[in-house]
């Protein structure tokens, strides 16, 4: 791997939350990397971590409740995780933006879509009122709204779900981000308008150059946009590759089974493969391998041996133990 | 009307009043929800409803069940004409259909057992004694797979996928002919999404039950659905078998979302040409005249703005609601340039 072209890199992060019923450890040892230029995809379902992960990126978990407890998080050669509040806000909305799923709790809804632009503008920038105004509406522009003057004048309330998604992506980029994370941002918006902001994003890392970490249920969006995807399961990431070989050849079994479960619209109509069970408890995680009480290939030692991330191929990882030559005899 | 049709809707239309004021109110304009369907659902058969927000299809299944009222138009279940039967009149169709929605949070009371949400259907159509109840929601609770001690639980204490198994024996509780099933994996994981899915096929195998199937999700509709109608602001574009529709799709619309399903295949997402359309779907207040889909339309002519198609038999069991189908069909008619 070529260092110099890291961006982002996530070294043995653990994140907890506290919840009602107990402390959740909602990241466990996670491990990742961000290139220059690159779409990565964080995929898996809900509770596996993807959204504290992106929250501790951005260091907005929300303390005293969650907090990151271990690892650390290089960006541009910083840890991340040992900046005070205000060197973090120097880098926050500057250099790395985010936008999230739902942009009408994710936007102020008592101010002028406009003025909400100018405000990220502002918080990094030297420039004057007008000259952040003139800016905000070409950001408009740049996102596909062409009456940027009229939109920049509307509370987001007044706008279409489709159009505040595009404004929350065009605060994202007020400051030229260098870093943007995309928390499920096609989530709530309908075919035609996903498509759009799907190539929005691919047009804006294209144009721009930045680095997207796309986190998504959706494995369409990984297959519509990704270069390379890590795949989490109950806090850990079960699986990395570069998006064609994972898809072409998945190793881990609840990749396996995440993959057989889509409909397609190729394949027949027959039953759906099902992961069996429930997503595990985060309160008491399974032991060993976190997936063996829904693995169909379950052995015995599962249950007690931890799997660490084996390399199967070429930047292509698992964690399961069906792969780690002291163990994989068993199967034969 | 054949033999085999459970549900026959002729040119089924909504108008919502928009008004104004309080104390005097005033309509002021219609919102045209629904603006004359036609389509037919089969005993047994599943016919799929995509559309995007606002199109009118939960509108339609709500028509159908009689939840709401029809402005025009004539629905038929099962031979008989129910438009505008007297609600008192409506007690034999409650029984013999059932709808399940998509948010399985909001559908079932919190403060009721599992048991009393799936009896209520029988107590209020004085199904039987109450032991037979009890019987009938064992039954239920293992054709949706819980277990018979779930029935003392609340739905809190379950996942979404398990609370949808919930809101799928409730909906079962009388042994419908037909159940709308209103985007009913759309708050769903994938993973659980998958087992709903087929235990909707299951229980359709099983139990002879017709469903409209209502979803935004065009790989879960091809799934599960017979039939597809697709919706785009109030009207069906194009009607016919499944296997047709997303093999040889003739309206634009169709076509277009066809390329622009987000598929996990990272091999034909590379091949495949996306039509992304511009715009929004527009207001269905003040709907664009002529053909409505022509202000995103790639393939739109100046006559699609002046003349209301109607939908035509472009194929056998095959309608398509497009002045240019067939010249779009011929290469006659390519995309406008941008």
């Amino acid at each position: 791997m070529d260092k110099d072209k890291v961006l982002l890199e996530v070294r043995n992060l653990v994140a907890c939350i506290e919840t009602g019923s107990g402390l959740v450890k909602a990241v466990d040892d996670v491990s990742f990397d961000v290139r220059k230029g690159e779409i990565v995809g964080l995929v898996g379902e809900s509770g596996c971590g993807k959204t504290m992960t992106a929250l501790s990126i951005m260091r907005l978990l929300p303390e005293p409740f969650g907090r990151i407890v271990g690892g650390s998080i290089y960006f541009e050669g910083q840890d991340l995780t040992k900046l005070t509040e205000e060197e973090m806000r120097a880098i926050r909305g500057n250099k790395i933006s985010i936008i999230f799923q739902d942009p009408l709790t994710a936007l102020n809804p008592i101010m002028k879509i406009g003025e909400q632009i100018v405000e990220a503008i502002v918080a990094h920038r030297k420039v004057d009122k007008n000259e952040a105004k003139r800016r905000a509406i070409e950001l408009l522009h740049s996102v596909g709204i062409p009456d940027g003057e009229v939109i920049a004048s509307q509370y987001p309330f007044r706008v279409s779900g489709g159009m505040r998604q595009r404004v929350m992506i065009a605060v994202a980029l007020a400051c030229d981000p260098v870093l943007l994370i995309a928390d499920e941002p096609t989530t709530n918006l309908d075919v035609s308008i996903q498509a759009q902001i799907l190539e929005l994003i691919n047009e804006i890392r294209r144009k721009r150059g930045t680095s997207v970490l796309l986190i998504t249920h959706n494995l369409g969006l990984v297959a519509w946009l990704c270069d390379r995807v890590f795949v989490m399961y109950a806090g850990k990431i079960v699986e990395h590759a570069p998006t064609e070989a994972l898809f072409a050849n998945p190793y881990h079994p609840y990749t396996q089974l995440l993959l057989k479960s889509v409909p397609k619209l190729d394949s027949p109509r027959d039953k759906l493969t099902t992961v069996e069970g429930e997503v595990p408890n985060l309160i008491k995680p399974p032991s060993g391998c976190r997936f063996h009480p829904r693995c169909p290939y379950v052995k015995e030692f599962c249950r007690t041996v931890e799997p660490a991330l084996i390399k199967v191929n070429t930047d292509h990882y698992t964690r399961c133990l069906m792969q780690d030559s002291r163990y994989s005899g068993e199967w034969k | 009307m054949a033999e085999n049709v459970l549900v026959e809707v002729k040119d089924l239309t909504k108008h919502f009043p928009v008004t104004k004021g309080i104390v005097f109110k005033k309509v002021i304009t219609t919102v045209r929800a629904v603006d004359g369907v036609s389509f037919e659902i089969e005993k047994g058969k599943t016919l799929g409803l995509v559309g995007e927000s606002g199109s009118g299809k939960s509108t339609t299944g709500k028509l159908i069940l009689r939840l709401l009222e029809p402005t025009a138009g004539i629905i038929r279940f099962d031979g008989i004409d129910i438009t505008n039967l007297p609600q008192d009149d409506l007690k034999d169709l409650r029984k013999r259909t059932s709808i399940v929605f998509q948010d399985p949070y909001s559908s079932l009371d919190p403060r009721k057992r599992v048991f009393d949400i799936i009896s209520e259907p029988m107590v209020i159509a004085n199904w039987g004694d109450r032991r037979k109840i009890a019987e009938r929601v064992h039954e239920l609770l293992d054709l949706v797979g819980l277990r018979r001690e779930d029935a003392s639980k609340y739905p809190h204490q379950f996942s979404g996928g398990q609370r949808q198994r919930i809101a799928i024996a409730r909906a079962l509780a009388l042994s419908p002919d037909l159940i709308v099933a209103d985007e009913p994996v759309s708050a769903l994981d994938v993973s659980v999404q998958a087992k709903i899915i087929n235990l909707f096929s299951s229980i359709q195998e099983r139990l002879r039950v017709a469903y409209l199937f209502i979803s935004h999700d065009l790989s879960v509709v091809r799934h599960i659905s017979d039939k597809v109608a697709v919706m785009y602001l109030g009207k069906i574009v194009e009607y016919g078998p499944t296997d047709v529709i997303f093999e040889q799709p003739l309206h634009p619309y169709t076509k277009s979302l066809l390329t622009v399903v987000p598929v996990p295949s990272p091999k034909l997402m590379k091949n495949r040409n996306p039509i992304i359309l511009r715009g929004e779907i527009p207001s269905p207040i003040n709907p664009p005249p002529g053909c409505r889909f022509h202000t995103r339309c790639p393939y739109a002519l100046k006559r699609c703005s002046e003349e209301e198609p109607h939908l035509v038999q472009a194929r056998p069991h095959h309608f398509v609601l497009c002045l240019f189908w067939k010249e779009i069909e011929e290469g006659v008619l390519g995309p406008a340039v941008r």
